[in-house]
């Protein structure tokens, strides 16, 4: 017993990042993703005896931290974007190879498309996961996922080529130039 | 008329890059139809860019340092499991 505790928890920092990056972008922030993984950790914690040893430790946490986002954290969420439009361009400071606005209008555009889309995008798109094991976690099918998937990346491609989104950050240097999106 | 930002423009740099997974490229949008390839393709592009971004948005996350309070929280419960 005292060895399997150790490597669970190892597991579980192993995991860390992924599940922090998962939570900043389904929420968009990161004040509230803060929360939304200290939840998950605690609830991991908890439950560590269900965990099958051997299994996907990351798989197996962001199942718990997407359905306490769905079934805790969004309304939260939802109310924090109401009233304060600008939240989630505190999402993080900019890094070397990747500037400020870019980031603000990714997330930003992200944050326009509804939480099941942003889910699966996330999972596939960006985490890298396969439409199995995306669907196992979000706990729907694969075509659903898939259909998720692909309605999220029309609507970003929409939101971002187009002028659906009104962005005070962004000086946008436009080129009349540039064909058409649709 | 809409335009596109200068962003975009240079998203369009990142197409065609190798790391992402063969369900994603299946996902594209079908510019097979006829006579629509050409009318079509300016959105694909853009798609394939925005999955770039977000992935090079998302590893940037994924290595920042985890917040200390994280690996505390880790570390006190698992000291409280093992004062048991």
């Amino acid at each position: 017993v005292t060895e399997k505790k150790p490597s669970f928890r190892d597991a579980m920092l192993a995991a860390m990042p992924n599940l922090r990056a998962f939570a900043i972008s389904l929420c968009g922030d990161s004040h509230t993703a803060n929360d939304l993984v200290q939840e998950t950790l605690l609830k991991a914690w908890v439950n560590q005896t269900k965990f099958e040893s051997g299994t996907n430790m990351k798989a197996w946490l962001f199942t718990i931290l997407r359905n306490t986002y769905f079934s805790e954290f969004r309304k939260t969420r939802r109310e924090v974007q109401d009233t304060d439009d600008l939240h989630a361009a505190k999402l993080w400071t900019p890094a070397n190879q990747i500037s400020y606005l870019e980031v603000a209008d990714m997330q930003r555009a992200l944050m326009q498309l509804t939480a099941d889309q942003r889910e699966a995008l996330l999972l596939v798109g960006a985490e890298g996961l396969s439409y199995d094991e995306a669907a196992t976690i979000a706990g729907c099918a694969v075509g659903t996922i898939k259909s998720r998937v692909n309605r999220a990346r029309t609507r970003l491609a929409e939101l971002i080529s187009g002028d659906a989104l009104a962005l005070p950050l962004s000086a946008r240097n436009d080129d009349a130039g540039q064909p058409e999106p649709k | 008329m809409a335009t596109w930002p200068q962003h975009i423009k240079e998203w369009g740099m990142h197409i065609g890059g190798k790391d992402e997974p063969d369900e994603n490229k299946s996902m594209k949008l079908d510019t097979s139809g006829p006579n629509r390839e050409s009318e079509k393709r300016p959105a694909t592009d853009i798609q394939d860019a925005i999955g770039q971004r977000l992935k090079t948005m998302y590893r940037h996350i994924v290595h920042e340092p985890v917040p200390e309070n994280l690996l505390q929280l880790l570390a006190e419960l698992e000291a409280r499991e093992q004062s048991k």
